[in-house]
């Protein structure tokens, strides 16, 4: 009999990306443990091809029921939804937060409807009572908890990222002659309007006016999709007078992004959704002193180590930035306090040994009816 | 691995950090607008009487006026209870009303007291700038009160040891080296020039610390007295000899004890081993390198074991120090700190730091102690003191 194997669905998987990070690291770990793990995706960059497989290479496997099925909900996904519904495998749902389909209606109401469609996926994958939920952050917890979930079927694991592989790679020369002088403050994250950057440019403006060679690099990827938004960024730029001072950089490759995080002198954030924040304990590993405003899980993911403000007022976000900007005792302090809790929380190695701890939890769990749904065969047209 | 949160052993917490952040953000006030609030109260104003509204005027066509007609029969027919939904409506339109006119109330009284406040910022900032010059001509008035009793007491020493203030009496004033060859008066130099007592003092009490619970000090070349009143003030026994004349009536005028002794002389009839410490400030430049070996020679016979040594002098390594080590006439040649450093060390006092003081620039440390091997001395320091131990 060979032994339980564990697939890993996820709608996309390219790098870059925070879910395709957690759903890698998952494989990795699990493997170094002695499992036989797969990441399966929809969209599966061929660059990943030890690591994950197109959705296909997963329909054999479906009614295995000794098997171990890691479902990641981030986004509407109604074939994901499908191969839940029909799957044999003892299921766990990763939950990584829905962005709420209020903040896409008036740029892209196709993805607003992906959003409302994960929304009410949540609900469904959680009617199905999988053996464990996998929530990122607190936060996110409190999410599945008032979509139903009960609490003792829960866990809070941070996802696994790429901080160490960034930290290991060269700088980029020639980004790094262009990132010379400063003050530089920094964001990472894709260009949409859950991210805030109105808001960002709002206090960046504020803090330019006291530090006229500062410079914002607005790092993430610029989707056509959303082009009326970047549009509109573009015109408070315009209207700001920023020109010269706030550069969206669109996609970067991982070199530039570790090249952005050694040189920057500050990360300022001002998502107004956030289920986790990679990017933030990135910018804790590399020593780059954040300034933010509370929302979602970011105040939970910096602890007492940032700068994070209840209230969204510029100026109080602008002078944030302006202290932690001057080299000075507040700017060390911070520095060191970022480090000691990446060290403690987020090092690969701690995020490993808390997968650990509910996965050897799981393993003395009893198998209980997991298919609400048995009978029915997956169309294999519908991969 | 870190194991301890850093903030265990640092008194600052980001909320420390926070609250400071948030004292230096200014106040801001943006008015509300309340148009839009504004704008919909007058479309609920228009739409509150859903009765008057449920039925348009009729058109041209008879079509038109029949659902008119019928519509009026209906509305009749349903008034009893539509009535009270128009009237509920007129309360919340009322409601609303109100409320706006509160909220613009509220704002104006935000705006009001947002500028009482910005008045208020002004005239703490205005006070806080006065009490700032206030208090830089206090300290200037202070040191000019000093300096004034300073000369009077000064005067009235010169009387009672002259018996007048005339220039005869001042050429008559003896140098510190016991000589009657300076033709002018050296307390009066001093005065202009090492400035006013209470600075001095103020830069002596970093010394206070080694002459603790030592038992009997003694003060060499005391001048003024002000290491002597120093001492004194902290209940620590303490002797001071000048050689100058002027300088001991000086102190004795304040009450202090001084006499008039050479040091070598003085230390000759002092009883072996009977002081705790001996203080030498600003007197070995005074003193020819022999002189010097002789006068460690016999503060070592006279401290007891564990006695302190603390030797002051000009700074040949800083070149403000230098260019100013001239205009003092009695200064016979500066003395480099690895110079005094070997004739301590070789008279047998183990030297245990270096004390830099007076600085050039204003920005920098008042006092730097740092060890006798830490390298090279402090350039921008004018003075310096090496302090040994028997």
């Amino acid at each position: 009999m060979t032994p339980p194997r564990v697939h890993i669905l996820t709608p996309v998987l390219s790098p870059g990306d925070a879910v395709t990070h957690d759903a890698l690291g998952m494989v990795r770990q699990l493997r170094c443990w002695g499992w036989q793990a797969m990441a399966y995706a929809q969209y599966c960059d061929g660059r990943l091809r030890d690591l994950a497989q197109p959705l296909a290479a997963f329909e054999p496997f479906l009614k295995a029921r000794r098997d171990w099925l890691i479902y990641h909900h981030s986004v509407g996904w109604p074939l994901g939804q499908h191969l839940w519904e029909h799957s044999r495998n003892r299921r766990i749902l990763r939950y990584h937060s829905v962005t709420p389909a209020r903040f896409f209606r008036r740029y892209q109401p196709r993805y607003a409807a992906g959003c409302q469609f994960g929304e009410w996926q949540t609900r469904r994958l959680l009617r199905d009572r999988p053996i464990r939920l996998l929530a990122d952050s607190h936060h996110n917890f409190a999410e599945l908890l008032a979509a139903g979930a009960r609490p003792e079927d829960c866990r809070v694991v941070p996802p696994f990222h790429a901080a160490e592989e960034l930290a290991n790679l060269p700088a980029d020369p020639r980004l790094e002659r262009m990132l010379q002088g400063g003050p530089h403050v920094v964001f990472v994250g894709k260009v949409a309007p859950n991210k805030g950057h109105r808001h960002l440019l709002r206090v960046f403006a504020l803090f330019h006016r006291q530090a006229a060679t500062s410079q914002l690099h607005i790092v993430g990827r610029l989707d056509p999709q959303l082009g009326d938004y970047v549009a509109e960024l573009r015109r408070q730029v315009s209207n700001l007078g920023l020109e010269n001072a706030v550069r969206f950089h669109g996609s970067v490759s991982p070199r530039q992004l570790r090249t952005f995080y050694a040189k920057a002198h500050a990360f300022l954030c001002t998502s107004e959704h956030e289920g986790f924040g990679v990017p933030l304990v990135e910018a804790m590993r590399f020593g780059v002193p954040v300034v933010a405003q509370a929302a979602g899980a970011v105040r939970e993911t910096l602890g007492p180590t940032g700068l994070v403000w209840d209230s969204a007022e510029p100026a109080l976000l602008a002078e944030g930035l302006r202290a932690v900007c001057t080299a000075g005792a507040i700017r060390q302090l911070l520095i060191d306090w970022q480090r000691w809790r990446y060290e403690c929380e987020f090092r690969p190695d701690r995020i490993a040994e808390r997968f650990m701890a509910v996965w050897d939890e799981l393993q003395l769990t009893p198998v209980r009816a997991v298919a609400r749904h048995p009978g029915r065969s997956m169309a294999a047209s519908a991969i | 691995m870190i194991e301890h949160h850093p903030t265990a052993n640092a008194s600052l917490t980001i909320h420390d950090i926070q609250r400071d952040i948030r004292t230096r953000v200014p106040l801001g006030y943006a008015p509300l607008h309340f148009d839009t609030l504004y704008r919909h109260e007058s479309e609920l104003s228009y739409r509150q009487d859903v009765l008057e509204l449920a039925v348009l005027p009729a058109g041209p066509s008879w079509l038109g006026r029949l659902k008119t007609w019928a519509k009026r029969v209906l509305r009749l027919g349903l008034r009893w209870v539509l009535m009270r939904q128009v009237e509920f409506n007129g309360v919340v339109v009322e409601q609303v009303r109100e409320t706006a006119q509160l909220l613009s109330q509220l704002d104006q009284n935000l705006g009001e007291l947002y500028d009482t406040v910005r008045r208020l910022e002004r005239a703490v900032e205005a006070f806080a700038d006065q009490q700032g010059r206030a208090e830089s001509e206090l300290g200037r008035l202070r040191r000019e009160v000093s300096r004034v009793r300073d000369t009077l007491v000064s005067y009235r020493v010169r009387v009672k040891l002259h018996g007048g203030l005339g220039p005869e009496a001042e050429a008559g004033a003896p140098s510190p080296n016991g000589t009657h060859e300076l033709p002018f008066d050296y307390f009066l130099f001093e005065n202009q020039f090492r400035g006013t007592r209470e600075e001095i003092r103020d830069r002596q009490r970093v010394y206070l610390p080694w002459f603790r619970d030592r038992g009997k000090v003694l003060d060499i070349g005391c001048g003024r007295g002000e290491f002597v009143e120093l001492l004194a003030s902290e209940g620590i026994p303490v002797q001071g000899i000048d050689s100058n004349a002027e300088m001991v009536a000086f102190c004795r005028e304040l009450g202090l004890a001084v006499v008039q002794a050479e040091g070598e002389a003085y230390l000759t009839g002092v009883e072996e081993q009977s002081l705790g410490g001996i203080f030498l400030g600003q007197v070995v430049e005074h003193l020819p390198p022999a002189g010097i070996a002789r006068l460690l020679e016999r503060c070592w016979r006279a401290l007891r074991k564990g006695g302190v040594l603390v030797v002051e002098t000009v700074n040949p390594c800083c070149p403000e120090a230098n260019g100013n080590f001239y205009l003092d006439p009695t200064h016979v040649r500066p003395v480099h700190p690895e110079l005094l450093r070997f004739l301590m060390e070789s008279q047998g006092f183990a030297v245990e730091e270096a004390v830099y003081s007076a600085p050039v620039d204003p920005g920098l440390e008042p006092v730097v102690r740092t060890t006798v091997d830490a390298g090279a001395p402090l350039h921008r320091y004018q003075d310096y003191a090496l302090v040994g131990r028997k």
